[in-house]
């Protein structure tokens, strides 16, 4: 059997065709996402480990009592943080970075601090 | 006319002048006591200032004239001068005026001097209406003189008038003259003599219009040292002129007579040092004139108060208690209960009328209502004798109430609101603030002792505002409490009960008092606020958010300053991490609102804060969004994805600061391999779609497949 010249084959060809055509017209799909839940892995950006750490060091000072509000605002401040540099949100990610950075230096002001130390 | 004889010349003239000097003494001898008679004394008169002579010589105009003799005692003679006088007999003074004029005129034989008139010059000063020189008949007293100087003034000192005569001074008792009408009494005025009425020392030194009532009141005795003394409880106290005669009764009826306070068992006469008692009322009674001791000059005549001594008589009533002049009284054997009372001032305001006593001369005690008798009683009224006494008691008041009549407003403090024991206390000036709240018993639970209001009654009725709790919280001296003075009226204020059951009592209220708690709160209204409370103070007496609140957009309006400003408090925060630094500083007059969770509008929420959830999820919408939330909390909180989801392809759009992304996110992959980090990431204002499963590319092939085989079914019929 010659397909090239069964009319059957033909039209269904051209079905499978213009249902291809119809099915590759539509806009593509973007691409996956990340970040969602970054601050359950560790950072790969070593400014936000340092940030991190300072504020572990904030908690070994009790700012989780003595600061506690800004304390929790800075954790969230921090989970955005690791959230925006995954994300592929790098601008925001600045943005809160220096958000974050003021807020320690809060938590910092706020506690008591050994006689002769000073303030950052 | 004849021509002065001044060329006299001749032995002839000479024997002619002796003649007419012979006929001239003849004449004198024979005319002269019958000139003298003329003047009224008869005897021998020397001229004095103030006389009148006539001289007179037929033919000769010049000379017939009234010559007086001047304040230097001299008559001025036409031609020839003034000639001295004064002093001189009228006989001895036609000489020497014949003499004199002789130096101008001839034939003086016929001249003829004769004393015309007696005139007196006198000055009267002093107390008189007009004072000054006054020209008198020669034989005028001292009262004529006075009457030409207009009289007396009042408050002139009669029984000391003073005539000055050159160097000498006479002092005379005028009023005795007046009095006896003796002019003896009177010194002889002679020319330019000075009168001087002296002022009585009864009227002081400053110059007013005296009436004679003031003066007479003042006495009439001046400094006399034989005044009589009169003094104590008379009408008219003063120094009073002694006169022979004059009695003890005299000198009191010129001192105006006794008062009713008087006693007059009991007047005392001093006389001469050595006192004596004189009772008066004896002697009214019986008219005995040996009961009344003389009066001698400087005597000193006492009247004392009948309080100063028991008084006890035949008639005597006693009125004690609540009368305005307790005390005994003079009464006749039939006195009424209600003439003994209005004699005695009448009850006052203190009394108790309803249970007047009468305590009997014999102990026997009647008691009487006066103010059932006033409204209509038809008892008769109680009759008094003498020995009795009438007791008015007070009024009865209560162990723990004192009648309020008993304080007048003068000095008493008004203590009215939410106090234990509101009332009208009696304030001395020792108290203070707090000794007066203590003793109305302290303000009740709900007095609002931050807002205690004072009305100063004598500033105005000013009113002052205390916050005495602050003062016993903070401490403070006692100086520093407000003033309290008689009159002031203090009012603790009530805090509203609750102001859910009864609103009306917000009003009680004021508003600078008050802060304003609305939205998801158990009882929302108006609350007394002050500066000691703070936001969690009022959103418990608030009871608290309701369930329905949500806790994350609590707001805060700032009023009473300039500008608007809202706070907003997260109270979940604050519930989650204890930070008091979470809670906004309220003040009087702000408003909390609570929002509600469940039922908020649109624009609650600003769309930079939410997530926006659409396509196949159970409930589409808007939904806040946290830091620590995920994809996974979106999809749950929005529903999950429908069962025509398409799970493989859940779009997140990312609404960055400088720029916008998409992303998908495998939702079947990640519940099969748990890989966290396909979770894409998503923030405040990002958009998170899930598409249905007709948006899956099989589902568009087979769909476009089942678009064609009818077309392939046809086609091939058609070949077949």
């Amino acid at each position: 059997m010659r397909i090239a010249h069964d009319p059957i084959v033909l039209v269904i060809v051209a079905g499978l065709f213009t249902s291809a055509c119809d099915t590759v017209s539509h806009v593509p799909w973007p691409p996956k996402g990340a970040g969602g839940m970054a601050e359950r892995r560790p950072s790969e950006d070593p400014r936000i480990d340092a940030l991190q750490r300072r504020l572990m060091v904030l908690t070994e000072r009790n700012a989780r009592t003595y600061a506690a509000a800004d304390y929790a605002d800075a954790e969230m401040m921090l989970i955005t943080l690791r959230r925006l540099s995954e994300g592929g949100l790098p601008e925001d990610a600045e943005i809160q970075m220096a958000r974050l950075k003021r807020k320690l230096d809060q938590i910092e002001h706020a506690l008591a601090r050994p006689k002769g130390e000073r303030a950052p | 006319m004849q021509r002065p004889c001044a060329p006299f010349a001749g032995s002839g003239a000479l024997a002619l002048a002796w003649v007419c000097a012979a006929l001239i003494a003849l004449a004198l001898g024979l005319c002269g006591p019958a000139r003298a008679q003329s003047a009224g004394t008869g005897e021998e008169v020397r001229l004095r200032i103030g006389d009148v002579l006539a001289i007179a010589l037929p033919g000769e105009p010049a000379l017939n004239k009234d010559l007086n003799v001047d304040r230097r005692g001299r008559v001025a003679l036409p031609e020839v001068g003034a000639v001295d006088v004064a002093g001189r007999t009228l006989a001895e003074a036609s000489t020497l005026i014949r003499n004199a004029l002789a130096r101008a005129y001839r034939d003086l034989d016929r001249l003829a001097v004769t004393l015309k008139d007696r005139r007196l010059y006198i000055t009267v000063l002093g107390y008189v209406d007009k004072p000054g020189e006054v020209d008198l008949p020669g034989d005028s007293n001292v009262q004529q003189a006075i009457g030409a100087a207009g009289g007396l003034l009042q408050g002139a000192q009669l029984d000391r008038l003073q005539v000055r005569r050159g160097t000498r001074t006479t002092v005379f008792n005028y009023k005795r003259y007046l009095d006896t009408g003796d002019t003896s009494l009177l010194p002889q005025l002679q020319p330019l003599d000075i009168i001087f009425v002296p002022a009585s020392p009864a009227t002081g030194n400053v110059q007013i219009n005296f009436d004679s009532r003031t003066l007479t009141e003042q006495g009439d005795a001046a400094e006399s040292p034989s005044a009589v003394k009169v003094f104590g409880e008379v009408s008219r106290a003063g120094s009073f002129a002694y006169k022979e005669g004059l009695s003890v009764v005299d000198m009191i009826m010129r001192a105006g007579g006794v008062t009713r306070f008087s006693s007059i068992d009991q007047v005392r006469v001093i006389d001469g040092g050595e006192p004596k008692i004189f009772n008066l009322r004896k002697y009214l009674d019986t008219g005995d004139a040996k009961l009344m001791p003389p009066l001698k000059p400087g005597a000193t005549i006492f009247i004392p108060k009948q309080e100063d001594e028991i008084r006890r008589s035949v008639r005597t009533v006693y009125v004690i208690g609540e009368v305005a002049r307790p005390g005994s009284l003079e009464a006749p054997p039939d006195a009424r209960l209600v003439e003994i009372l209005a004699n005695a001032g009448g009850p006052t305001r203190f009394a108790d009328t309803t249970r007047v006593k009468i305590l009997k001369a014999d102990g026997s005690v009647q008691q009487f209502n006066l103010f059932a008798y006033t409204e209509g009683d038809k008892k008769p009224l109680p009759e008094i004798l003498p020995g009795d006494a009438v007791f008015v008691p007070e009024k009865i008041e209560a162990s723990d109430r004192p009648s309020w009549l008993k304080i007048p407003p003068s000095r008493a403090v008004e203590v009215i609101g939410a106090v234990q024991r509101t009332g009208r206390y009696e304030w001395s000036d020792e108290m203070t603030l707090l000794d007066l709240l203590g003793e109305a018993g302290g303000p009740t639970q709900n007095g609002d002792i931050a807002h205690l209001q004072i009305l100063k009654a004598r500033q105005g009725g000013k009113a002052i505002s205390f916050d005495l709790g602050a003062f016993i919280t903070t401490g403070g001296k006692i100086s520093d409490l407000p003033k309290i003075e008689a009159g002031d009226v203090i009012r603790v204020p009530s805090l509203p009960d609750s102001p859910v059951d009864n609103k009306a009592k917000w009003v009680q209220l004021a508003k600078e008092d008050a802060i304003y708690v609305m939205g998801q709160v158990g009882a929302p209204g108006r609350y007394a606020f002050n500066k000691s409370m703070t936001f969690m103070d009022i959103l418990t007496a608030a009871n608290g958010p309701t369930s329905n609140a949500d806790l994350r957009n609590v707001r805060v309006s700032h009023r009473n300053q300039p500008g608007s400003k809202v706070t907003k408090v997260n109270l979940a925060q604050y519930f989650a991490t204890g930070d008091e630094k979470l809670l906004p500083r309220v003040r009087t007059g702000d408003v909390i609102f609570v929002p509600d969770r469940t039922n908020k509008e649109w624009f609650d929420d600003p769309a930079e804060s939410t997530v926006r959830v659409l396509g196949a999820v159970g409930k589409p919408g808007r939904y806040r969004f946290a830091a620590n939330m995920t994809l996974l909390d979106l999809l749950a909180e929005a529903g999950g994805p429908t069962t025509d989801a398409y799970q493989q392809r859940i779009v997140v759009v990312n609404l960055g600061c400088c720029r916008e992304q998409a992303r998908v996110f495998d939702l079947v992959e990640f519940a099969r391999t748990g890989d966290i980090s396909v979770l894409p990431v998503v923030g405040p204002g990002d958009t998170v779609y899930v598409p249905s499963s007709a948006q899956s590319e099989w589902k568009i092939f087979v769909d476009a497949m089942r678009n064609i085989l009818p077309v392939i079914s046809l086609i091939l019929a058609m070949g077949g």
